[in-house]
């Protein structure tokens, strides 16, 4: 639901709305904006590597190794693609979703190359410092935090959608 | 809805490969990695993995913690060796009576002026640059051939700890290795000098004059 609909809502919505509506609004922006803004900037510097990413895909022996170049070429322009998506509200519910998979596929693998207790860059922002300080638990911590922040960005566009269609009823 | 969610899903992973080929076309990069690049990645990481265990063990032998070092500071006794480069030794190294600098790159050379009657029941301190730098454990394993392990040690942290501790630094030459002045502040070795001579004299040599 775009931010025209809810502005077009018609006034006797705004009995329906609660103290804390537009505070959520403002915040679930807020998220989005965040989550756009991390994942932009590790979409970047990845670009500014991709061999270097490549190797650092191949450590996670996630994928058979002869995939690994391909996958490093492909997931910066996927990163950039959804998050121009979720900021532009095209197709906001897919890209979302995508970027969701993407961030639970990414912690999940990091929380097993931490349990196997090997010590591998996160790969997260290329050749950058944050890749370097995100080794480990600290990585794992902020995957969690940007899915936080997509399921509340998600959660405050659904309350925004349910009171506008109902307002719209 | 679910078709549709799948089909503009489906859109948009298209889209990226789409983008993405068209960056490595450009770009020219390529699609899968060559045999070469794959055994030359395996070998580093085998020798980065064997770097880091023998790493651990040596931090297990012979690491020593900032109330350790700050201990062997403020005993006097224990000789220090930087094993940074000479440069970033006179511009700044730790503040004790005896320091010697032996720098990875010159280290068959510098090692012997550490000679049996200086290093005599005194603890031997090395440090570099930090966490990264391997300069500290090649001058160790040197030293290690010619006294053994058990009185000397490394602080891991190196420069790094030392700047961040804020522990007392200052520039200059090294200390006199004379083993009569081990352990004594260089103004210390200039008093004791003045007295034996009559007249003043600078304890420390110049660091050009080092053997």
């Amino acid at each position: 639901m775009s931010d025209a609909t809810m502005n077009a809502a018609p006034a006797a919505a705004g009995q329906r709305r609660d103290a804390l509506f537009y505070p959520r609004v403002v915040s679930g922006h807020f998220a989005r904006a965040c989550v756009a803004l991390v994942l932009g900037y590790a979409a970047i510097e990845k670009l500014k590597d991709l061999g270097e990413f490549a190797k650092q895909v191949r450590q996670y022996h996630v994928a058979p190794e002869m995939w690994t170049e391909a996958i490093a070429n492909i997931v910066p322009w996927f990163e950039l693609a959804t998050v121009a998506l979720l900021l532009l509200g095209l197709w906001r519910f897919e890209a979302r979703l995508l970027i969701l998979g993407m961030m639970v596929w990414f912690t999940a693998l990091k929380l097993t190359v931490y349990m196997q207790g090997r010590e591998i860059e996160c790969g997260c922002f290329g050749k950058s410092l944050l890749s370097e300080w995100l080794k480990g638990g600290w990585g794992i911590v902020l995957n969690l935090a940007l899915i936080a922040l997509l399921l509340y960005d998600w959660w405050t566009d659904r309350q925004r959608s349910t009171i506008a269609s109902k307002s719209a009823g | 809805m679910i078709a549709g969610t799948l089909a503009r899903s489906f859109i948009i992973i298209a889209a990226s490969v789409v983008l993405a080929a068209g960056y490595a076309s450009v770009m020219k990069r390529p699609w899968a990695p060559t045999p070469e690049q794959l055994q030359k990645e395996k070998n580093d990481l085998r020798r980065r993995e064997d770097a880091r265990k023998h790493r651990a063990e040596l931090e297990k032998q012979a690491g020593i913690s900032l109330k350790d070092l700050q201990g062997f500071i403020s005993q006097g006794q224990a000789i220090f060796v930087d094993a940074r480069e000479r440069k970033l030794f006179d511009d700044g190294h730790l503040k004790t009576p005896t320091i010697v600098n032996i720098p990875e790159s010159d280290v068959k050379n510098q090692v012997a002026r550490l000679t049996p009657d200086v290093v005599a029941g005194r603890e031997i301190v090395l440090y570099c640059n930090g966490l990264d730098c391997p300069a500290a454990e090649v001058v160790y394993a040197e030293l290690q051939q010619l006294f053994g392990h058990d009185r000397m040690f490394i602080y891991f942290e190196g420069w790094d700890g030392i700047m961040k501790h804020k522990l007392p630094t200052t520039t200059g030459p090294e200390s006199d290795l004379n083993p009569a002045f081990i352990g004594m502040w260089p103004e210390e070795v200039a008093a004791l000098q003045q007295n034996d001579s009559g007249q003043p004299t600078d304890a420390r040599q110049p660091s050009g004059d080092q053997p």
